[in-house]
């Protein structure tokens, strides 16, 4: 039958594959258990002089990713990859690769890769009580998934007797980048210690690792850092500090705003023959006679400055043109509103549109003596309605008629729309960021068959 | 405290440099002998190891950082009894420390299991055949099994303070606390032996005069990897 033989430097053996005939490599013997054959399957038992068959050739499906024999230094240790095993899960879903590293003297570690994610893998000595306290080394885990670990296939050494198909239940606990995992089988509760291993640092170690075509990673590993968390809590103080000045800003606008009442005025409504507006005929509408304000001074400073225009509408409209103008003629500027107020009873109940006030705002208007114009338009059967007295101004509780226009003007208003559109502004950033390391998480626990992705999102740190 | 002996096989000086020692490995002629009062009686020959991978070797020195009452004390290995089991195998180094008393060191996956025997676990605080998982309060801490194993002696070498004979039957219990102190229990001919110890790394025990193994030099991590 086979002989171990010792063709090679570096206290490697060679043994012939019982199989299939091919030379295979030992390198830890009197420690190993287990050989699997790259180029049948096959795998075979060591310990015994006739090199029996633990589980027969197979057409081999998964290839290391990193050669067998390859060493490479981690944390000042050299390990060798001595071993290979492509594993699955119960339902044959996802599949795995787990390459055993080996020194002589510190014992065995392992690299676990799935999607292109790698991590470096310890093995406990002990079994601490993370499955009844979710905690390890005074640290809060959360548990990831539960399931079971089956041998698909092996290659190079192990240090027990695995055959293909052998299952272990598994329990993964993480806080990323790093993880507990436990198996258990029907002999032995064992636990291992992993963190995430950036392909760069593996590269580090072992050369340059053989790619897909496919070479990226299309999910998130259980253990991979969530790179938008990083600065997500300062980037909300940031936030709110700006948020914090913003209203301080806010705040001290509103109290040294002059916000000073500079016209109050109420005129009729009446009606002329005089059309203004193109395209508005004198069938539907008619323009009432221009108003001129009595003039007010702006003082100080250059501000804004509002206007209010009220009319006691019943579903109705006008519409008029708003022009601001000083009276050294320096400054002019015109603008145009609509005030519309409709209201009535169907089968959802009172319902009412529009409003019978409307403002304007001016901006940067320098000091000095103004006046208003203002030219109203409104559908001519408006201008008939008899004045009466059953209406009562929301704003000044005046009682105003139909048939009249009321009009207020303030200078230096403080207006909150600056403040609203800087708050989405400083918002936008956060926001996305929230966003992004929300979503990250949610691919995380996509991978994950233990409760729902919101709760672990939610609880998460 | 060393007693000398003659190999009741071949002859040689058989030393032994603990008094508890009751069996050894002639280093000369590899027959396994038994002290029996003051002479020593032949157990026939032990196969030798074609390939050993392990670290320790007879002689391997190392110091234990807190055995009694917390000061250090140091060891050195004097014998090994190899258990193989259905899907593998292990080894436990017999070492006897400067104060003339004996421990066993034992080593996997680049662990180093220190234990002392201790008489304060009795068969009759546990309900035999153990299983994985069940939990037992042992010397006021609570032990979890965590590991069943059925072994037989498969080799031997170097002294020790029981019969180390081939063929020989063990029924192995690890029992761990949450913290990683251990206990392990082994059954032999219906003897419960209960040994209490704790799990270090190389470093921790500064062990030295480890085997030279081909293609490898020891170093040392700076921290734990």
């Amino acid at each position: 039958m086979s002989e171990i033989t010792e063709n090679k430097t570096d206290g490697v053996k060679q043994v012939s594959c019982p199989s299939c005939s091919s030379p295979l490599d030992i390198r830890s013997l009197g420690r190993g258990s287990t050989l699997g054959c790259a180029y049948c399957g096959t795998v075979i038992d060591i310990e015994t002089p006739e090199l029996k068959i633990i589980s027969e050739a197979k057409k081999l499906v998964s290839k290391p990713k990193i050669e067998i024999g390859k060493k490479g230094k981690i944390s000042g240790i050299t390990f060798q990859i001595i071993g290979y095993i492509y594993r699955t899960d119960n339902n044959r879903e996802y599949f795995w690769s787990e390459y055993l590293l080996f020194n002589p003297y510190h014992g065995y570690r392992w690299l676990s890769e799935y999607d292109n994610h790698w991590q470096f893998v310890t093995p406990l000595p002990y079994v601490p009580d993370i499955y009844t306290t979710n905690s390890y080394n005074n640290e809060k885990y959360k548990k990831f998934s539960e399931g079971y670990s089956v041998i698909v296939e092996v290659i190079g050494e192990l240090y027990w007797q695995a055959k293909i198909g052998d299952s272990v239940k598994t329990l993964d606990f993480i806080l990323p980048p790093k993880a507990v995992g436990l198996e258990v089988s029907t002999v032995e509760i064992s636990a291992s210690e992993y963190r995430y291993m950036p392909i760069e640092e593996l590269e580090e170690a072992f050369g340059e690792i053989k790619k897909s075509f496919f070479n990226y990673s299309r999910s998130v590993s259980p253990t991979q850092v969530n790179l938008h968390k990083n600065g997500l809590w300062s980037e909300v103080a940031i936030f709110g500090i700006l948020l914090t000045v913003l209203f301080i800003f806010q705040f001290y606008i509103g109290i040294t705003a002059l916000n000073k009442r500079v016209l109050n005025e109420t005129f009729d409504l009446v009606k002329t023959n005089e059309v203004v507006s193109p395209g508005v005929t004198a069938t539907d509408s008619a323009a009432a006679r221009m108003i001129i304000t009595s003039p007010f001074q702006l003082v100080n400073k250059v501000s804004n400055f509002e206007v209010l225009i009220e009319s006691q509408l019943e579903n109705s409209w006008l519409y008029t043109d708003v022009t601001l103008a000083s009276t050294d003629g320096s400054f002019i500027d015109e603008q145009s509103v609509e005030v519309s107020y409709y209201h009535g009873y169907d089968s959802d109940g009172r319902w009412t549109e529009g409003s019978t006030v409307r403002t304007l705002l001016f901006s940067s208007v320098p000091p000095g003596e103004y006046k208003l114009r203002i030219e109203p338009e409104m559908p001519k059967e408006e201008f008939s309605k008899a004045p009466g007295a059953w209406n009562v101004s929301a704003n000044n509780k005046k009682i105003i008629s139909p048939n009249k226009i009321h009009i207020i003007a303030k200078q230096d208003v403080p207006y909150w729309t600056n403040f609203a559109v800087a708050f989405f502004a400083l918002l936008i950033f956060p926001a996305i960021k929230i966003f992004r390391c929300a979503s990250f998480e949610n691919q995380r626990w996509q991978e994950s068959n233990l409760g729902s992705v919101l709760d672990n999102f939610t609880t998460g740190d | 405290m060393t007693a000398s002996f003659q190999c009741a096989s071949c002859g040689a000086q058989i030393d032994f440099s603990s008094g508890a020692s009751v069996y050894a490995v002639c280093k000369y002629c590899n027959s396994a002998q038994i002290r029996t009062g003051a002479s020593l009686s032949d157990l026939g020959k032990v196969a030798q190891l074609k390939e050993d991978y392990s670290a320790i070797q007879l002689g391997t020195q190392g110091v234990h950082p807190r055995l009694n009452n917390n000061s250090s004390t140091r060891f050195s290995t004097i014998g090994r009894i190899r258990l193989s089991w259905e899907r593998g195998f292990w080894d436990e180094w017999y070492v006897l420390l400067e104060n003339g008393e004996g421990a066993w060191l034992a080593e996997a996956q680049g662990f180093y299991y220190f234990s002392v025997l201790t008489n304060d676990v009795t068969a009759s605080q546990l309900e035999f055949p153990l299983s994985i998982g069940n939990k037992y309060n042992l010397l006021n801490n609570e032990y979890n099994v965590k590991d069943i194993k059925s072994a037989t002696c498969s080799y031997s070498e170097g002294e020790l303070p029981f019969s180390g004979a081939v063929g020989e039957k063990y029924e192995s219990y690890e029992l761990f606390t949450v913290e990683g102190d251990f206990l392990s229990l082994s059954i032999v001919d219906n003897v419960l032996l209960a040994y209490k110890g704790q799990v270090f790394s190389l470093e921790e025990l500064s062990l030295s005069n480890l085997r030279a193994l081909e293609g490898w030099t020891l170093e040392k991590r700076a921290f734990n990897v």
